[in-house]
């Protein structure tokens, strides 16, 4: 396990021993742990839901040196979730929000900021400085990329993951432990496993599973205790319940096993099949209509049947008075509607509803649009009283 | 006896088949089963560990079956068949794919003609490891709730 | 304290639906023996007509494949944990 080394030099001032007192008095911590914490270099990889508990509990335990890698800007939605940012901070990139908060919090350590993309090209060469990377990721290719990266380079991987109301954690790249690639091989085929925008996350989740991704890198940095090297601690927050799946090294493993085939980074991308343009709506395009031009439509009294195919709890936060039929329910209720008149489908962004057109004229309906954008659009272009979301 | 597949998984199949053409593609069903039933919930796309023969044999070891056993419990799931590719042929048990299968697992096979994605079938064991049964897939016109 | 034999999920129908099964054996061969004999129908998906291991059957002592060890001669003790795990295969 790569435990900082205690070297000789440097030492604690004064005004260190004080702040951390609470760490000294401590046997398990003491000077001497205190002094690894100081040593160590620790790099956290996205400075979002994750990244703010990590980010903030390793910078008040005195954690040296924190690298943060996020190229991002704070988004009002964030503040749900990322208690670093403050409501003022909206518009500005996340790395220099996230620095100003942590310096405030500790200005006795470095903050290293590194705003950009990771990428396969600058992976090996950032990681290298640091000695423990914790991953506050959320999508595939780069999981991929932070995994194979520290497994390449002999790095420990904090790993933190949540999806609504269930989080996991657990260390990969572990000498004798699993790695990412080890649970699994190969990514799943995209648009499988919805993103967090698509799916939501309860915002004190992260905080938790986070919080234990920073107490898993204090006990690696300091060497105590039991960490979760191949064991995969998964919370449900609903049924407030811990339980641990063992996590087995396979022996198989491209990357870490007997017999490796892969030894340098790839094309993450195109591993996990996202090539260029962003995971629009799959298949043929289905026929459109812009808000603009529905609008234009009910101005003139044209018989329109509005169908809005989100969730009741949406249909609460506004709505277009659209008939609501939920788009899971489609198939055993598109009976409801009329073939014959003019039909506008809509949803929050316009993905949901053209699978409902695309589903629609498959079942024989003609006379169907999506609406372009959904009524985050209406919002836009039309009506902003309606509220976005 | 059938197996719920909704369009989405059906298409990432496919898609792991092209993907993986001329070879064949394999990799977990997971999901959960009540009774006779199944439903698919997720797709675990594997490596094939057969390199010497990959266009025609595919196959999984011990240790990725052990891995997608735990990645199945990690999404609360169950680790309940198989799906692989057959480039350029159909749909189709093979007697070698008989003569390695287990019971109770569904297997699901897809044609990969030319490099596109085509049929797709779904198999159990009979009980006498004689033949395999179609199993009777539902997919209907399901849309992923989300 | 004999050894845990664990049944994988395709062949607990025919062990009585358990999920694991405890016998008193000293050779992994022993162990699927007395498996094999309290679950008949198991005997079929584990060996061939010659009576060897079917190539697909994978058999765990605790965390090494038998395979590695001295196969189905392999010493068991008792507390150990026989695993059967399955590696699919097809054309």
């Amino acid at each position: 396990m790569v435990a900082a080394k205690t070297m000789p030099g440097p030492k604690l001032s004064n005004e260190e021993i004080l702040r951390y007192s609470r760490h000294l008095i401590m046997p398990e911590v003491g000077m001497d742990g205190q002094l690894k914490l100081k040593q160590a270099r620790v790099l956290l990889i996205g400075a979002g839901g994750l990244g703010a508990p990590l980010g903030l509990y390793l910078a008040a335990a005195g954690v040296g040196r924190l690298g943060l890698v996020d190229f991002d800007v704070v988004d009002f939605t964030n503040l749900q979730r990322q208690v670093t940012f403050g409501t003022s901070d909206v518009g500005r990139p996340k790395l220099a929000a996230a620095r100003e908060r942590l310096s405030s919090l500790n200005p006795g350590i470095e903050i290293v900021p590194h705003e950009a993309r990771l990428t396969s090209a600058n992976a090996l060469e950032l990681f290298r400085d640091y000695d423990i990377i914790a991953d506050g990721t959320d999508n595939f290719p780069t999981r991929y990329l932070v995994n194979d990266a520290c497994v390449l380079l002999g790095k420990p991987n904090v790993y933190g993951s949540i999806f609504r109301f269930e989080g996991q954690a657990t260390i990969f790249g572990a000498p004798d432990g699993p790695c990412y690639r080890c649970l699994y091989p190969e990514p799943p085929p995209p648009g499988l496993v919805p993103s967090c925008a698509d799916g939501g996350v309860l915002g004190v989740l992260p905080g938790i599973v986070g919080s234990i991704q920073a107490l898993e890198t204090l006990k690696l940095i300091l060497g105590s205790g039991d960490l979760l090297v191949g064991r995969l601690l998964l919370f449900d927050a609903l049924g407030m319940r811990f339980r641990e799946l063992k996590l087995r090294k396979n022996p198989d493993c491209p990357l870490c096993g007997e017999h490796r085939t892969i030894t340098s980074l790839i094309d993450y991308d195109e591993f996990c099949g996202i090539r260029g343009a962003d995971s629009a709506v799959p298949g043929p395009a289905v026929p459109e209509i812009t808000p603009r031009e529905l609008k234009a439509r009910l101005d003139r009294s044209d018989d329109v049947f509005i169908l809005d195919v989100r969730e009741p709890h949406e249909y609460q936060i506004c709505n277009l008075n659209g008939y609501l039929l939920p788009l899971g329910d489609l198939p055993r209720r598109a009976h409801e509607l009329d073939s014959s008149r003019e039909i506008v489908a809509h949803c929050r962004s316009g993905k949901r509803s053209a699978e409902a057109v695309e589903f629609l004229r498959k079942a024989g309906f003609r006379k169907i649009w999506n609406l372009k954008g959904g009524i985050l659009a209406w919002s836009e272009e039309v009506d902003p009283s309606v509220p976005k979301y | 006896m059938a197996l719920k597949l909704n369009d989405k998984l059906a298409s990432g199949i496919r898609a792991h088949g092209e993907a993986a053409y001329p070879h064949e593609c394999c990799g977990a069903l997971l999901g959960c089963h009540t009774g006779a039933d199944r439903e698919t919930r997720a797709l675990l796309p594997l490596l094939n560990r057969r390199t010497d023969s990959p266009q025609n044999r595919f196959s999984v070891s011990a240790a990725d079956v052990r891995a997608a056993e735990q990645a199945a419990a990690a999404q609360g799931l169950d680790l309940i068949g198989w799906y692989h590719s057959h480039p350029d042929h159909p749909a189709q048990p093979s007697d070698y794919d008989r003569e390695h299968a287990w019971p109770w697992y569904s297997y699901v096979i897809v044609s990969v003609h030319s490099g596109h994605g085509a049929e797709l079938t779904a198999w159990r064991l009979a009980e006498d490891r004689s033949a395999f049964e179609h199993e009777p897939l539902e997919s209907a016109a399901s849309i992923s709730k989300r | 304290m004999p050894v845990k034999v664990m049944i994988p999920t395709p062949l607990r129908p025919y062990a009585s639906k358990q999920s694991s099964v405890a016998f008193e054996a000293r050779t992994v061969r022993e162990a699927l023996g007395s498996l094999t004999v309290q679950f008949s129908e198991l005997r079929k998906h584990l060996y061939t007509d010659e009576g060897k291991l079917r190539s697909f059957v994978n058999v765990y002592v605790n965390d090494d494949d038998i395979r590695y060890l001295q196969h189905e001669d392999t010493q068991i003790k008792d507390g150990d944990t026989i695993s059967i795990i399955p590696s699919i295969a097809g054309g």
